[in-house]
């Protein structure tokens, strides 16, 4: 019996030591990738409608988007709309999720204190959404960006004239090349272009496919044209806006590899081209 | 109490004299039954004694007046005897130390364990044997203070790294030296890949076999190891093999069986299927993740799809999808086996022991293996009345295995198999994956193996690119060693008198390492095929000569010196050769492929030294030692001078007093009390040849290392290049005015022992500088190097030990003995050289492991840093009273997050990343302790080690990694909905913003390939059942006198971890033995755990 308590008391000291010695410093580095909890919930905006306001109509000018939520369940959720990053204010509540809200441009200007005269393009506003929760309050991270633009319809099929060409080869044709581009509208006035050069990569300057890719884009925004796109190559375009005449619109181009020329496009669905620049 | 005494001593003393001479026999046994062979019996107080035979059984005449026997045996306590009115005894001896211990210090020279001025644990044969490892190196862990063991991984003969007290140099080897019966015996873990990846090599320490070791010393302060130069100040590893003992000829045969198991692989998830943003891609696209849809939502069509018997997978109804376990399904059960068998025995004027050992090793990764052979002699002889000694102890070791790729590596085993989806069979359905050849699928009417297509190409999960499957690596990308080493030495001393005794030691440690790897056409790594043959040739002669005395002066003084000189050769030669392009399948050799290079390297060095030890003692309580040992070392000569011994010439001195204070107080509490106090200094050269000089080296095509003619951006040039060699000057600038580096080290220490040694403890404090440092810095490389050898920095390492030794039960049926080894030290750097702020050790872009210099802030503070710590990306972190964060202040890693809100940024409502690397981990551990019980009861023994690492962060880039593909137990949780606990950066209130864990958080900052590294630093403590041994002596059991010792032994090896790390065993590390950079997880083999069986004879 002896042996046997100095057997338990031996045991029970080791145990002890064992025991005292259990405690964790922290590592360094934080310990919170184990810890996410679950908390707060998102109002995701989706399906958004026209997607920005038409400063050249804005009395008929509004947005619409969806809202549905994720996380936590809601039970509202405050519309929050600012002006170019500034301060936020309160737009509207929305009772339910899932929901469509719709915006017209005034009760937004009026929203943010602004009237048609004090927004350009570029502007935007952009909509937050705070949520209440059985948690809380919390802000949803999904917000929805709204520039101020106008309207474009640009997309179509147009046939082209394009005259001198020119490439580093040196084997361009003096005679004019005829042929058809197609613009296809990406929505939010972005266009995605069948040949950014109008033919001249497959006349004798190279002899080679469209000058296309899947970032051969071009950009109305009022009817100001901005290419920043690129061709299979990578090689960027700049458009020049020479003439709007009607069904007519003269460009002259040219890439960063020396390659350019003049083209005319011209339109057969008897509408005229609106008045575009290119700066 | 005191009167009793009297009492029982009066009426011992009547008794003695009462009883005439006579003959007392009898049977000594250590305290789990096995028989003590050579014990030594001494009637106290005489010059009368004997050993025990082979038997463990002694006879021995007692003078008239005598009643007490001394018993001691090495590695056990000694034990006084009552033999009052008995004529027979069996006496059992409890493991451990002993007052009247004699231990082998420097050098192997033999010392009063009472009269050592510092501190010295001893580790005995038996502790090595329990714990049932392959390798000697890792049966030491938790054994003693100051020790950490960690393992490169848990493939079958992998490396050991092992450090004494921390590190003492930032570029060279910090491991401690290992000396085997006074020879130094190589550790080196030679490779020539990358740290990083590779496979899991063996260090060569690997090649002793635990079997013949019969004690271990471990020599850890400066002042202990200071004979020998600066690889002592690294501590020592002493190493006593066993010996003949008792007259005639005994027999050991041994076996053991060992079954062993992974035990932990960083979690996967099993939830989700290949593909991206929840849809499902198959593996024909080649995709990478694993962000499909949940797999309960998922269904086999039973289409015919090359990928999968089952069909492709859909939602729309089918056989429902059941997630493949592809970890269970490619690890096995390893199985090893081990059998030794040994021939010994003595008599008056020689010993001998002849073993042979073998080791088979399977590991459980498929043809995973390592197999050693061991075949070991010692012999010693006394001539001319014990005045000429001769010994003579050959080892000769064959060993090697088959091992997998592994690490950073897109053909390494652990980085195909977690990276698989569970949606992806990497069996392919077969029982055998391993096994099953194409020849067999074709025979079968199969259109694959698990890893291979009949065309060839292989079968993964990414559509054949990415990385190789698993059973690809097992088969087809083998990496072969083959070593023999001899290793021994030979070793002689006359015995003048007691004052001249004239020795001699000449060892010698040669080995031919043979490596060759193969990666069959196909392997994503190679497609083309490759073949490495990398061979290495080693040894080195080792030889001392000495004049040693001792004797008494007068009554009080005692004396003892030795002088001597030390010479060491040793020679590396390293044959690189590795052929590009493999020319057909199924032939991986050299001869096959299309382009060979080759390269031979050499590492030769010499050293030369003479030193001198003196030992005074002083009534038997005050020792002092003083030692000083000169050294010229050839890695110190300068190429551009004439050569002048004075240039490579290093002195340096250590003094140690012990002040046995217990002689004074003559108590009854206690038994023993010492006081040590000891400072030493150790110089040493270079921590490799040539550092001296700027070498021409070939340059090797894409090789990763700093020698690659590559631009960045192709594979570079390879030489010969069109037939013509060339050569290009070494990346690294040599330093022709090196200066020896020097290491003091102070240290102070406290033996206690209580209740006749039923009690004990031993704590030592310490404090270790290590200064003119040679490292190599990273200097512009507009300079035409990149990086350059200077003598600067300064290390500094303080620490303490505590060993506790507890004796609760003692006695003749019963012993219960427990020993706690405490440890904890801090080393860190001091200085770096001037306007170096860092030294890179190890490790990967964004998360590596640097030695930091010293930073002082604004506000004068200065933080001094740990040796290697985890440098890496993090997140911005409130560092300022004014709860905002300033990058240029410290990084407070409990400051709260900066959490990104503004609306417009792509990361609102995410942490914010801090732009500069931060110190985010600390691999170092707080401290360690092993505690270890061993239990007797007759012929029954268990014995278990609790061993405990408080601390020492470790990357777990695995998880980070497997984070990114969706494939990590963390990703389970895609598509929460989380608030960040931090505060907003623009007003510093309280984030309030939710946010979706998903797979773009994951696959940028959130996993592990993002800009942040610091989420992924986790908590590398641990507690483990390291090993537990119940043993039974058989021979008591079957009563038979055919055996002296019959034991049979059922083991266990980790069977038991708690530790809050969630990747592999947070002891493993990627970078083997050799980098000084640890704290790295990064797709290494996992850790085991084992279970054996074995069974002993001795006859």
């Amino acid at each position: 019996m002896k042996r046997l308590s100095k057997l338990c008391y031996g045991i029970g000291v080791g145990c002890l030591g064992i025991a005292l010695l259990g405690c964790n410093d922290a590592p360094i580095g934080a310990d919170f990738a184990d810890n996410y909890a679950a908390l707060g919930a998102l109002v995701i905006p989706s399906n958004v409608q026209v997607g920005f306001f038409d400063i050249a109509d804005p009395d008929d000018s509004s947005i619409a988007f969806d809202l549905t939520g994720k996380g936590e369940s809601i039970s509202s959720t405050e519309v929050l709309v600012s002006f170019n990053g500034e301060g936020e204010t309160t737009f509207s509540t929305v009772s339910a999720i899932p929901s469509t809200v719709n915006v017209s441009m005034n009760d937004v200007l009026a929203a943010i204190g602004k009237t048609v005269d004090e927004v350009e393009v570029g502007d935007a506003v952009r909509f937050a959404f705070r949520v209440t929760t059985q948690s809380g309050e919390f802000r949803s991270n999904r917000t929805l960006r709204v520039p101020f633009s106008c309207f474009s319809d640009l997309g179509g099929t147009y046939n082209y004239v394009s005259t001198n060409f020119q490439a580093i080869t040196g084997n361009c044709p003096t005679d004019p090349v005829t042929g058809t581009v197609t613009w296809t509208d990406q929505g939010g006035g972005v266009y995605l272009t069948s040949d950014l050069g109008f033919g001249q990569y497959g006349t004798t300057c190279w002899n080679d496919a469209p000058a296309t890719s899947g970032n051969a884009k071009f950009s109305d925004v009022c009817n100001k044209i901005t290419s920043a796109g690129t061709d299979q190559y990578g090689l960027t375009y700049t458009y020049t806006i020479t003439a709007v005449n009607g069904p007519n619109l003269s460009i002259s181009w040219f890439n960063d590899y020396q390659d350019s020329g003049d083209v005319v496009l011209t339109r057969t669905d008897g509408k005229d081209w609106p008045p575009l620049y290119t700066n | 109490m005191k009167k009793l005494l009297t009492l029982i001593s009066a009426l011992c003393f009547i008794a003695t004299v009462a009883i005439a001479q006579r003959t007392v026999s009898g049977k000594i046994v250590s305290d789990d039954g096995e028989v003590l062979i050579g014990a030594n019996v001494i009637v106290r107080g005489t010059t009368v004694g004997t050993v025990t035979d082979f038997e463990g059984m002694f006879s021995i005449e007692v003078p008239d007046g005598s009643n007490e026997l001394l018993i001691s045996y090495t590695g056990f306590q000694a034990k006084t005897i009552s033999i009052e009115g008995t004529s027979y005894v069996d006496i059992s001896l409890n493991a451990g130390v002993g007052l009247e211990e004699v231990i082998v210090t420097a050098l192997g020279i033999s010392r009063d364990e009472k009269a050592i001025g510092y501190a010295v644990q001893e580790v005995s044969g038996r502790t090595i044997t329990n714990a049932n490892t392959v390798s000697a190196i890792d049966a030491l862990a938790g054994s003693a203070a100051g020790l950490q063991v960690t393992s490169s991984s848990g493939a079958a003969g992998a490396a050991s790294r092992i450090v004494l007290r921390g590190q003492t140099s930032f570029n060279g080897n910090n491991e401690a030296l290992i000396v085997v019966d006074g020879v130094r015996l190589n550790n080196d873990e030679n490779h020539s890949e990358r740290s990083l990846a590779g496979v899991s090599n063996s260090n060569r320490a690997i090649d002793l076999n635990p079997n013949d070791i019969d004690k271990v010393t471990i020599l850890k302060g400066a002042a202990a190891t200071a004979l020998y130069g600066i690889e002592g100040a690294r501590g020592v590893i002493l190493i006593t093999t066993k010996r003949g003992k008792g007259k005639g000829l005994t027999v050991d045969v041994s076996t053991g069986l060992t079954i062993s198991q992974i035990t932990n692989v960083t979690g996967l998830q099993d939830q989700y299927v290949q593909g991206a943003n929840g849809v499902w891609r198959g593996p024909h696209t080649g995709e990478s993740g694993s962000w499909g849809p949940l797999a309960s939502t998922m269904f086999w069509d039973g289409s015919d799809y090359l990928w999968d018997k089952n069909g492709q997978l859909t939602t729309t109804g089918g056989t429902p999808f059941v997630p493949y376990d592809n970890v269970d399904n490619f690890f096995q059960t390893g199985i090893s086996n081990t059998n030794n068998l040994a021939f010994s025995g003595s008599n008056d004027m020689t010993d001998y022991r002849f073993s042979f050992g073998y080791t088979d090793d399977n590991g459980v990764a498929p043809k995973n293996s390592f197999t050693r052979y061991n075949v070991g002699m010692n012999m010693g002889t006394s001539m001319f009345n014990d005045k000429l000694d001769l010994g003579f102890g050959i080892n000769y070791v064959k060993s090697g295995g088959r091992r997998l790729q592994q690490g950073s590596n897109i053909s390494g085993v652990m980085l195909g198999l977690l990276r698989t989806s569970p949606s992806f069979d990497n069996t392919n359905g077969l029982d055998d994956p391993a096994d099953y050849t194409l020849e067999d699928a074709i025979a079968d009417g199969e259109t694959a193996n698990a890893y291979q297509f009949l065309n060839g190409a292989q079968r993964n999960y990414r559509g054949g690119g990415g990385y190789d499957n698993p059973f690809w690596v097992a088969n087809n990308s083998p990496f072969f060693d083959d070593v023999n080493r001899f290793f021994g030495n030979f070793k002689a001393s006359y015995n003048f008198s007691d004052w001249a005794t004239l020795g001699a030691v000449l060892g010698t440690d040669v080995y031919a390492d043979n490596r060759i790897q193969r990666f069959e056409i196909g392997s994503r790594a190679l497609p083309g095929g490759q073949v490495i043959e990398d061979n290495y040739n080693y040894r080195h002669l080792d030889f001392f000569l000495s004049l040693s005395g001792n004797g008494n002066l007068g009554e009080s003084f005692s004396l003892g010196y030795n002088v001597g000189l030390n010479l060491y050769d040793e020679q590396l030669k390293q044959n690189y050769i590795q052929g590009d392009g493999l020319n057909f399948v199924g032939f991986a050799e050299l001869g096959n492929t299309a382009q060979v290079a080759s390269q031979i390297v050499h590492n030769d060095l010499r050293s030369a030294g003479v030193y001198g030890t003196l030992d005074f003692g002083f009534k038997s309580f005050l020792y002092l030692t003083l030692t000083g040992r000169n050294d010229w070392s050839s890695t110190l000569i300068d190429p551009l001078r004439p050569f002048n011994a004075g240039d490579i010439s290093f002195f340096y001195p250590s003094a140690s007093l012990g002040f046995v204070f217990s002689e004074l107080l003559n108590s009854d509490v206690m038994s023993f009390g010492k006081l040590r106090l000891s400072y030493a200094e150790v110089g040493g050269g270079a921590p490799a040849p040539y550092l001296t000089s700027t070498s021409w080296i070939l340059p090797v095509q894409n090789t990763g290392t700093v020698n690659d003619l590559n631009d960045g951006w192709t594979n570079g040039i390879g030489f010969p290049f069109r037939g013509t060699s060339g050569f290009v000057i070494n990346a690294v600038a040599g330093s022709p005015s090196l200066k020896p580096s020097r290491t003091k080290d102070t240290e102070f220490g406290v033996d206690l022992r209580f209740l006749n040694n039923r009690i004990g403890i031993d704590a030592t404090y310490y404090n270790r500088v290590s200064e003119d440092q040679i490292i190599a810095i990273n200097i512009p490389n507009t300079t035409g190097f990149q990086r350059a050898v200077v003598n600067n920095g300064e290390l500094k390492t303080v620490g303490g030990e505590v060993v506790l030794t507890l004796a609760p039960i003692s006695n003749e049926n019963f012993s219960w003995n427990i020993g706690v080894n405490f440890s904890k030290w801090k080393t860190t750097v001091e200085s770096l050289p001037d306007g170096v702020p860092n030294q890179y050790l190890d490790g990967f872009t964004g998360s590596s492991i640097y030695n930091i210099a010293p930073e002082t802030d604004a506000n004068g503070n200065t933080t001094v840093y740990e040796y290697g710590q985890i440098l890496g990306g993090a997140f911005q972190r409130v560092n300022t009273d004014n709860g905002t964060f300033d990058p240029n202040g410290p990084y407070n890693p409990d400051g709260a997050l900066i959490i990104d809100d503004n609306p417009a940024s792509a990361t609102y409502g995410f942490p914010i990343t801090d732009p500069t690397q931060r110190v985010i981990g600390n691999p170092n551990p707080d401290w360690l302790m092993g505690i270890t019980n061993s239990l007797s009861f007759k012929g029954l023994s268990l014995s278990f080690l609790f061993d405990m690492r408080e601390g020492g962060d470790i990357w777990n880039g695995t998880k980070g990694a497997l984070t990114f593909f969706g494939m990590s137990e963390l990703t389970e949780n895609r598509g929460t909905i989380t608030v960040f606990d931090g505060v907003r950066a623009s007003d510093g209130g309280t984030n309030d913003i939710s946010v979706e864990l998903d797979q773009a958080w994951y696959k940028g900052n959130g996993g592990g390939f993002g800009a942040v590294a610091e989420h992924f630093i986790e908590d590398g403590s641990f507690r483990r059942l390291r090993y537990v041994t119940l043993s039974y002596d058989l021979a008591k059991l079957i009563k038979t006198t055919a055996f002296s010792a019959l034991n049979i032994s059922v083991t266990g090896r980790n069977l038991f971890i708690d530790t809050p790390y969630s990747g592999f065993d947070p002891e493993l590390s990627l970078v083997g033995s050799s980098s000084n950079g640890q704290g790295l997880d990064y797709f290494q083999q996992p850790g085991i755990k084992s279970y054996s069986i074995g069974l002993n004879a001795s006859f």
